[in-house]
């Protein structure tokens, strides 16, 4: 990968990984750390990634360290991200799902961002989290069980 | 096969968007036969997140580099200007070695004008006023449109001009004479005229008045035979040797390209750059 092709990589992805680096940390000012990391990292080791691969790259450093070095910490506060938007038809579902997101552990949450902010495939998620395509599969489906009985569990409350 | 104990995993699999298309259909046909779970495929889908777009990186210019200055492989421009310069040379010696091989016919024939030109604009003006209606007569002559007329009037004018100079001047051997040197503004104009009419002093001999003969016998002379045309260009020594030195290496340059051409027929290209080889073998 050469300087134009590291260049355009930023310009496309770079929202993207802020967006599941916030997701899965919870602190913006993490996240933003994660980001700026994640692509000093892709900048130094440019000449082994191409450019097609450079998103799974970028995507597997932001995971390891936000799953990886964030669950070695004694404790890890997640705090909702600021409401920037939420979607105008049913926004109470959404503010549940974040919150839902929050009971997560830093794996799951991992992978359901993974799964669907960036609709990666089991085996894509498994080259990206050093997992093997069955563990994706089982930690996917229980985070995903999770958020289902989350929301239930609310919906019955109200 | 889709059962109760394993339909979940399958309605996961489908919010995931990972069944194929087989297993699809067996899991709406499930559904089908159990109804009462479809708010569990309902339930599931949403919990599907969706990416909150509004959120976005601040300070993506930070993490662009700058690019490198593209550099490109090209040649100096004074290696451009002497290939310009060794070509032109080429071109320039060979005309004039064939045109010093061709003298005997064509090149007399060309200077014929140029000689007459030359020595009408030497003539002083207060010289010999009556010998000008011999010129002029002549003159007349070369206006009759017959090439032999043309020929036999060149040489009239010429005796007459060499009579003219005879009388003014105290050498009495025309061939061991010094010739007067070309004023500077004819000579820039002769060699502006055209590049086959180049002048160069040329000794008038006896024959050229001793018989009206046609002007080609002026190459009868033994002594101008042994000399190349090269030799009698009105250059300096210096930018002679210059002009061959600028030829040399225009035929050095010429040989390596045929050494490359060679090469790439024996299918191994020799590249030199600087003082360093590389030999590419196919």
């Amino acid at each position: 990968m050469d300087a134009n092709e590291y260049n355009a990589s930023v310009q496309e992805w770079a929202d993207a990984l802020f967006r599941f680096a916030c997701k899965s940390t919870g602190q913006a000012s993490d996240a933003h750390d994660l980001v700026q990391n994640g692509f000093e990292v892709l900048w130094k080791k440019r000449k082994d990634v191409t450019y097609d691969k450079a998103k799974a790259f970028l995507f597997q450093v932001v995971y390891r360290q936000a799953v990886d070095n964030y669950r070695k910490r004694a404790k890890v506060s997640y705090t909702e991200m600021p409401e920037q938007s939420y979607s105008p038809v049913n926004p109470d579902l959404k503010k549940i799902l974040d919150r839902a997101l929050a009971q997560l552990d830093e794996q799951g949450r991992a992978l359901v961002l993974l799964k669907d902010y960036e609709g990666y495939s089991y085996s894509e998620i498994a080259t990206i989290t050093i997992l093997s395509e069955t563990q994706v599969k089982v930690y996917l489906h229980r985070a995903r069980k999770f958020l289902k009985e989350y929301l239930v569990s609310v919906e019955n409350v109200i | 096969m889709i059962t109760r104990e394993n339909y979940e995993e399958y309605i996961m699999m489908y919010v995931d968007g990972e069944l194929q298309p087989a297993q699809e259909k067996a899991l709406n046909d499930f559904l089908v036969l159990h109804p009462e779970l479809k708010c569990e495929l309902q339930s599931y889908e949403l919990t599907k997140l969706s990416p909150d777009t509004s959120i976005t990186f601040v300070g993506e210019s930070s993490l662009l580099q700058s690019l490198p200055v593209k550099r490109s492989m090209s040649f100096p421009h004074w290696r451009q200007y002497s290939i310009a310069a060794s070509i032109a040379a080429i071109i320039f010696i060979s005309l004039f070695k064939f045109s010093g091989e061709q003298r005997d016919n064509a090149l007399v024939k060309n200077e014929q004008p140029i000689m007459q030109e030359r020595e009408t604009k030497e003539k002083p003006p207060n010289a010999a006023a009556t010998r000008q209606p011999a010129i002029a007569a002549a003159k007349n002559d070369t206006e009759k449109s017959s090439p032999r007329n043309y020929y036999r009037s060149k040489t009239l004018v010429a005796k007459a001009t060499i009579n003219n100079k005879r009388e003014n001047s105290t050498t009495p051997d025309l061939n061991t004479a010094p010739l007067p040197a070309l004023p500077e503004a004819t000579a820039n104009k002769i060699m502006l005229a055209e590049i086959k009419e180049l002048p160069y002093h040329k000794p008038e001999t006896p024959n050229i008045h001793a018989t009206d003969i046609p002007a080609y016998t002026f190459a009868a002379n033994s002594s101008e035979r042994g000399k190349s045309f090269w030799d009698k260009l009105p250059i300096d020594e210096l930018k002679k040797k210059q002009l061959e030195n600028i030829g040399e290496r225009a035929a050095n340059t010429y040989q390596e390209i045929n050494a490359v051409k060679k090469d790439l027929d024996e299918k191994t290209l020799t590249i030199k750059i600087e003082k360093r080889k590389l030999i590419l073998s196919f």
